[in-house]
């Protein structure tokens, strides 16, 4: 079922109406069979870059082409897309096999053809046995797969999902996701997923642009932005990194990160010197750290909680003026009590330097 | 086994149920017993069953002719306020802001607060005014006025109920927005509708200031029929033809249920 699967490119997208930009001077392309996650909280105006793509909002500014085509001024239904909403948007009159039927009607394929073809991809997501069934009679799983169906029987060019996932519980959350993922690279579709759920865009997206206000704070590959971010609002908003605000130096070719009167070595920066933040991630904060981490700080336990496999502990670290810092460890035997001193620490190549926000 | 501390609202919900359905059914039952009462006055004390009422109804060429009269004009009317109500909803919930909302919904609600008895007289003389002559026609465009809000209420609530993701996902479907109101809004309007004509159809049936007005004196519908015969001779035969009327649009309502797939009573 592979078929040509094409590039997608926004430019300088902007929309506005009329209270202010939601979305200003947006750029992003994406190569052909790729899948791109626009990850960021609500009102990042993620869900507007889907609706633009989709021709459900025309933009004030900026064109978006699919390929070479110019799709901008483009009436959805011109688009060949396929897209899925958080609700999946079934049609309740009519019965499964009609619905993922219904993006084949304007193709005006003979009807035995047609419904081939809604049989396959009911094949596809395993529902065969729902065909004749009304989606009310469905199971959340359930009418997701048929969306999916759907979506992809017109065989469309871009495929959109619009948080496809939140509206199921977290056990079959998970097990959908995996499963959408497959089907996704098995046909080899475009797509451009819409998510707040970091786990979701880390594990099914190929690049990821994180959102804040209206623009692109960042767009790498998820090892990168989980790893090595750039930007501190990145390292925040994914993985929860704890920051701390200091100041880049070089000096002899070395570079060092300055903190209050504490002064760490880096083992690489892609920022110039100057006002900047060391990001490091909870799970690679250690409590009485091996040899092998640099990084070393006398801390005192503000706050312990129990997260099943993981414990949670906030301490405070005088020599940082008292900053915060989050460390997230397996449980076991190992019982730390409140009020306690420990060392704490991590490896220098686990801290990564990030631009402070603007 | 109970819990204590109910007792203040199970009286309370007793008394609502007593209240509720004893104020609305009350009135009907001496209509009830009046049509079986052998009694030749109306209203009169029981003196005995009879079904007698029943068969000069039935055989009355002027309640049948009000009948017919009625069933016309119900259904035109229904059929004109139809096409009225279900564009006026969508403007009111689709159309530019300016117009759509609850300022402009209770604004098409005029028909409903403006005394009917009013609305007959001023068509009436309106018309008179033109050298217009009213015949079915004005007496169907009056009734459709009259029940076209209650259609937009119902149908343009259905409408915002629906929402537009669907019809978005009909459209980057690759239908056209004309197509996907065929395919898509209305088929899932079609509940709303169903019903709203059916309570349409209902209301003006059973209505009398519009008709008392606007009824030509060879198109005589039902409800003016009764009250002419109310005016003149007070027989148990009224009793009967409004249990009779009271069926038959019950049975319609059945009827359309079934036939529409839809759920109107419950």
């Amino acid at each position: 079922m592979t078929q040509t699967a094409q590039s997608l490119t926004l430019e300088d997208i902007s929309v506005d109406y009329g209270r202010g930009p939601v979305v200003a001077n947006f750029s992003v392309h994406v190569e052909p069979g790729k899948i791109l996650a626009l990850l960021g909280q609500s009102g990042c105006g993620k869900s507007t870059i889907l609706r633009v793509i989709a021709g459900l909002l025309t933009p004030s500014a900026g064109s978006v082409h699919f390929g070479a085509t110019d799709m901008t001024l483009r009436p959805p239904w011109e688009r060949n897309l396929g897209l899925m909403f958080q609700s999946h948007a079934l049609f309740p009159h009519l019965t499964v096999l009609r619905n993922v039927e219904y993006g084949l009607r304007p193709k005006k394929m003979a009807k035995k053809d047609s419904e081939r073809r809604a049989l396959e991809m009911l094949e596809l997501v395993h529902m065969t046995r729902y065909a004749n069934v009304h989606p009310t009679e469905l199971s959340g799983g359930q009418s997701q797969r048929v969306a999916l169906a759907r979506a992809l029987a017109p065989e469309p060019r871009v495929l959109l999902l619009d948080e496809p996932f939140s509206s199921l519980d977290a056990g079959l959350r998970e097990r959908m996701r995996a499963e959408v993922a497959a089907i996704v690279r098995q046909v080899g579709v475009t797509t451009v997923f819409v998510t707040h759920d970091q786990d979701e865009a880390l594990s099914i997206a190929d690049m990821i642009a994180v959102m804040s206000a209206g623009n692109i704070v960042e767009l790498a590959s998820p090892r990168d932005i989980y790893k090595r971010p750039r930007h501190a609002y990145t390292a925040a908003f994914v993985g929860g990194s704890n920051l701390i605000k200091g100041e880049l130096c070089a000096a002899n070719g070395a570079w060092r990160f300055k903190a209050g009167d504490t002064e760490l070595a880096i083992r690489e920066a892609n920022l110039a010197a100057g006002p900047a933040m060391l990001a490091i991630k909870p799970e690679d904060v250690a409590v009485d750290p091996p040899p092998e981490c640099q990084h070393r700080f006398r801390a005192r336990l503000e706050e312990a909680s129990f997260h099943g496999p993981n414990q949670r502990l906030v301490w405070l670290v005088e020599s940082l003026d008292g900053k915060a810092i989050v460390s997230r460890t397996v449980n076991s035997q190992r019982d730390f009590r409140v009020g306690d001193t420990h060392e704490i620490g991590w490896k220098s190549s686990d801290a990564v330097v990030v631009e402070m926000d603007q | 086994m109970r819990q204590r501390g109910w007792t203040s609202w199970r009286i309370l919900r007793a008394l609502s149920l007593f209240i509720g359905y004893g104020f609305v059914l009350g009135p009907v039952l001496p209509v009830v017993y009046n049509a079986f009462n052998a009694s030749p006055i109306f209203p009169a004390p029981f003196e005995g069953l009879t079904l007698e009422w029943f068969r000069s109804v039935v055989t009355s060429e002027q309640y049948m002719s009000g009948a017919i009269v009625s069933i016309e004009v119900g259904i035109g009317a229904t059929a004109l306020a139809l096409v009225i109500g279900v564009c006026a909803a969508f403007a009111v919930v689709r159309g530019p802001a300016w117009i759509r909302g609850g300022a402009a919904t209770s604004l098409l609600m005029g028909p409903i607060v403006i005394p009917q008895i009013v609305i007959g007289l001023a068509i009436l003389e309106a018309a008179s005014q033109l050298s217009f002559r009213l015949g079915l026609a004005g007496l169907i465009i009056a009734h459709a006025v009259f029940v076209s809000p209650f259609i937009i209420r119902v149908v343009a609530g259905a409408l915002e109920v629906q929402g537009s993701n669907l019809e978005s996902a009909a459209m980057v479907l690759g239908s056209r927005r004309t197509a996907v109101l065929f395919t898509l809004t209305l088929p899932m309007l079609r509940p709303a509708i169903v019903a709203s004509a059916v309570f349409a159809f209902t209301l003006s049936f059973v209505n009398v200031p519009l008709s008392l007005f606007l009824s030509p004196s060879n198109l005589r519908p039902l409800p003016i029929v009764i009250y002419q015969e109310m005016i003149n001779t007070r027989t148990p035969v009224l009793a009967a033809v409004s249990i009779l009327l009271a069926f038959v649009l019950l049975l319609a309502t059945g009827l359309a249920e079934k036939v529409f797939r839809v759920r109107i009573l419950q």
